[in-house]
């Protein structure tokens, strides 16, 4: 599992754990975000049996204070484990891409362009590195905590209604696997045609070292 | 927030904009439409948990909960057109901009290129327009939806029991002010330095990236490797730095905005001590489903007011752009004598530099005489060069073409006095009866073929499908370093103007085009001044004068004989030069 996600996020064998570890914390710490939930449904119980007294107070001031404790120590965990661990492996990418480049044959330096290669190296890196921080662990760990307290929820409340909060997770699902297709494809033209306005961009710039008279031509 | 005040960037995207400014300002309004339709269904909920818990009329349920569907999916479907309408205008301004840009671009003296390095201006142009696009595109109607929500909000809540509205409102008002903590000037600042340090380090990659070949035939060590690895480290270091800071307000921010169930509970005590009735229970419902929306907008607050921050400093890299001064065009349109090149205590320091580049240099070259700049790399020789044809102008002294100011000769004058292949002469994607041609554009398919003759060409333009039709660069049609460089010098040779500067930049060639751009360089200089920037002493011997280049003044100056007698920094060079050749050859 390591070695198949190193392969797919372009990580080190570290940033792959790193990643793993991020996932497990986004997870943790939406659960914990749903346990006011739970305070909140007994909250309401109490309300309609007439149970709210004074005797439950303790009960509700312990139960804040924890919950509010396990947010802040939680959300503290996943910036650490999101945040601060992608700009580490950033450096990593992107010297082991310049590395790489270095032992290239000289060949290949002929026929790519360099504004290609440069823009590899920065924007993709970048790119990465907003992904491996922000939306994967994100989603990794919503689609792991929802699916948790989803089917445990089954077990504990009425199941048409928790059928009726659930149903659009697997329809949002089925969305957006079934426009994957249409949208990778539009993000490769995008691209594809990046690229070229870059190659087309540059030769303004490549023109302006051809001797002629004085830029007039352009 | 992050404002600042002097810069309008509103009044800015107005005038890329054009005609599409009032689409922004319907999708604007759209958007601020949609917001306020979505929050409605929160009425209709209100209405429905009432209805069930005082058991009045039932069938009023599905009424209620109808129009909350339509509602929400009504406000969807006007945010779509909404975000078209700011799209449409947001290519137009992205587009705008790039030709504004490029435009600009042309007008700058060519030096800019060197003392920037093209990998900035290219950054600029490419990814601050995208910044500027993605801004009106999305952040501008979520701006609307951002400031429209607040005011619907402090309606929703305090419009049903405004006690319990307000103790709720207590963890927002704490997260907000964390997260002002978060954003104050500081982050600003922060924010361009970010930038900045992008920008470093996509100018060194370009660097990078371009030196490899030159790295690999030279054996060099890998300093520009190192060069490049430390920028990364440095950008890695301060991104930590940055995260570390934030940290705190980031997690206080996070606790605060989740806090507001506690307080709902403590609400809940507090009414309850008057008895439960059935409008308490419908109000604390109530609440718990409205107060997760104050979350919501908060977190969009707070993004676009980081989003404002990336579109201001875009705007501010692009308009630093526009500001540099063109080069300046006089309007004497003098002429000159004759072809003598005169530099009278020629000083140029690049922007920003702590040391002079080029400093107090003297020399008179005369009308066809050789001369070869030699010295270390980093001594001034490719500036000094870059000087005589007026990529920048010189920050003291004078330059003078046949006894005329440089400053004094109308561009397209002094382009006709001066021809110049430097390293990074480059060929465009098109065939080479045109890259040649554009040194003279009036030029016959003969005159290019008699140049391209000289320049040792004919054996390139041979093995290629269409000859001199072809276009260079497309698929099979790549053309080797030392190639394109004899195809340059054709371009020079077209071109046959009195003066030649040539860059020996041999970094590309390999031995069997080194004695064809040889040979190319040989017939090019006859009859004319012409100015070496030798990287190899083997090539200088034979000029008639050498001028050596230390840490950018001329130290030494006369033939090769004359210097080797001096035994000053000429000789050491060629010493050491030698003795590397022979060590070449012993392995």
């Amino acid at each position: 599992m390591i070695e198949r996600l190193q392969h797919k996020y372009a990580l080190s064998g570290q940033g792959a754990l790193d990643m793993i570890k991020a996932c497990i914390c986004v997870t943790i710490t939406n659960i914990v975000l749903m346990m006011p939930a739970g305070i909140l449904y007994c909250l309401i119980k109490d309300l309609l049996e007439g149970t709210l007294t004074g005797d439950r107070i303790p009960f509700y001031a312990a139960g804040s204070v924890i919950v509010i404790l396990l947010i802040a120590v939680t959300n503290f965990l996943q910036y650490n484990a999101t945040f601060l661990t992608t700009y580490r492996e950033s450096g990593v990418r992107r010297t082991t891409l310049a590395e790489r480049l270095r032992k290239l044959p000289l060949s290949y330096f002929g026929k790519k362009n360099i504004a290609d290669l440069t823009t590899n190296i920065m924007g993709d890196c970048a790119q990465i590195e907003t992904a491996s921080s922000h939306w994967i662990p994100e989603l990794i760990g919503a689609v792991i905590s929802v699916a948790l307290v989803g089917i445990s929820m089954f077990f504990v409340f009425d199941w048409r209604m928790v059928l009726a909060s659930f149903w659009v997770i697997p329809v949002a699902f089925v969305i957006i696997i079934t426009c994957s297709g249409a949208q990778k494809e539009a993000a490769r033209k995008n691209s594809a045609v990046k690229l070229a306005v870059c190659r087309r961009r540059d030769q303004p710039f490549d023109l302006l070292y051809v001797p002629d008279d004085g830029g007039k031509t352009l | 927030m992050g404002k600042t005040q002097t810069f309008d960037h509103m009044k800015l995207i107005g005038q890329y904009a054009g005609g599409c400014r009032h689409l922004i300002t319907l999708g604007r309004l759209l958007a601020g439409i949609s917001a306020v339709m979505v929050l409605i269904p929160n009425y209709d909920l209100w209405r429905i948990i009432s209805i069930a818990l005082k058991g009045e009329d039932l069938s009023e349920i599905s009424r209620f909960a109808w129009q909350a569907v339509i509602l929400t999916v009504a406000s969807l479907l006007i945010y779509v057109a909404a975000l078209l309408c700011t799209h449409i205008a947001a290519f137009r301004v992205q587009a705008n901009m790039r030709s504004a840009l490029m435009r600009r671009i042309l007008t700058l003296p060519l030096g800019i290129f060197d003392e920037d390095g093209t990998g900035r201006i290219r950054r600029i142009v490419n990814d601050s327009t995208a910044a500027t696009e993605t801004f009106i595109a999305h952040q501008l109607p979520d701006k609307t939806v951002a400031a429209v929500t607040p005011i619907g909000l402090l309606f929703l809540i305090f419009a049903f029991h405004w006690k319990i509205g307000l103790i709720c409102m207590i963890p927002a008002v704490l997260g907000f002010i964390v997260m002002m903590s978060m954003m104050g000037r500081g982050m600003q600042e922060k924010m361009g330095e970010y930038q900045n340090a992008l920008e470093v380090m996509s100018s060194e990659a370009t660097e990078y990236v371009r030196g490899i070949p030159v790295v690999k035939t030279f054996g060099q060590t890998v300093h520009s490797f190192r060069r490049f690895k430390t920028c990364i480290d440095g950008f890695g270091k301060w991104a930590t730095d940055y995260t570390l800071l934030l940290r705190m307000p980031m997690t206080g921010f996070m606790t605060c905005i989740n806090a507001v169930f506690a307080f709902i509970v403590m609400a809940a005590f507090v009414f309850a001590k008057d008895g439960i009735t059935a409008g308490l229970i419908l109000n604390i419902m109530y609440y718990i489903i409205v107060t997760p929306l104050i979350t919501v907008a908060l977190t969009k607050v707070a993004y676009s007011g980081e989003a404002e921050m990336t579109l201001i400093d875009a705007l501010k890299r692009v308009r630093q752009i526009m500001e540099l001064e063109p080069l300046a065009e006089n309007q004497k349109g003098r002429v000159p004598e004759d072809h003598t090149l005169e530099l009278k205590g020629v000083t140029y320091r690049y922007k920003d530099a702590g040391r002079d580049a080029v400093n107090n240099v003297f020399m008179k070259i005369a009308p066809g005489e050789h001369i070869a700049l030699v010295g270390p790399s980093g001594s001034g020789k490719t500036t000094l060069a870059e000087l005589m044809v007026r990529f920048f102008d010189a920050s003291e002294g004078e330059i003078l073409i046949g006894g005329v100011n440089v400053k004094d000769i109308p561009s397209s004058g002094l382009m006709k006095q001066v021809s110049f292949v430097f390293q990074d002469s480059r060929l465009i994607k098109k065939t080479i009866l045109e890259n040649v041609r554009m040194a003279k554009p009036e030029a016959s398919e003969e005159e290019v073929m008699e140049a391209l003759n000289k320049a040792q060409c004919m054996d390139i333009i041979e093995k290629l499908p269409k000859g001199i039709h072809t276009v260079i660069g497309e698929k099979g049609t790549y053309l080797s370093g030392g190639e394109q460089q004899r195809i340059t010098i054709a371009r020079a040779v077209l071109k046959d103007a009195p003066i030649l500067i040539l860059d020996e930049a041999m970094a590309f060639a390999d031995p069997d085009n080194e004695t064809k751009v040889q040979a190319a360089f040989e017939e090019l200089s006859k009859g004319r001044t012409l100015i070496m920037i030798a990287h190899r002493l083997s090539t200088v011997m034979n000029a008639d004068r050498i001028f050596v280049m230390d840490d950018g003044k001329c130290t030494e100056c006369g033939t090769h004989e004359e210097l080797m007698e001096q035994g000053g920094l000429y000789r050491r060079m060629f010493e050491e030069y030698s003795r590397s050749i022979q060590w070449k050859v012993g392995a």
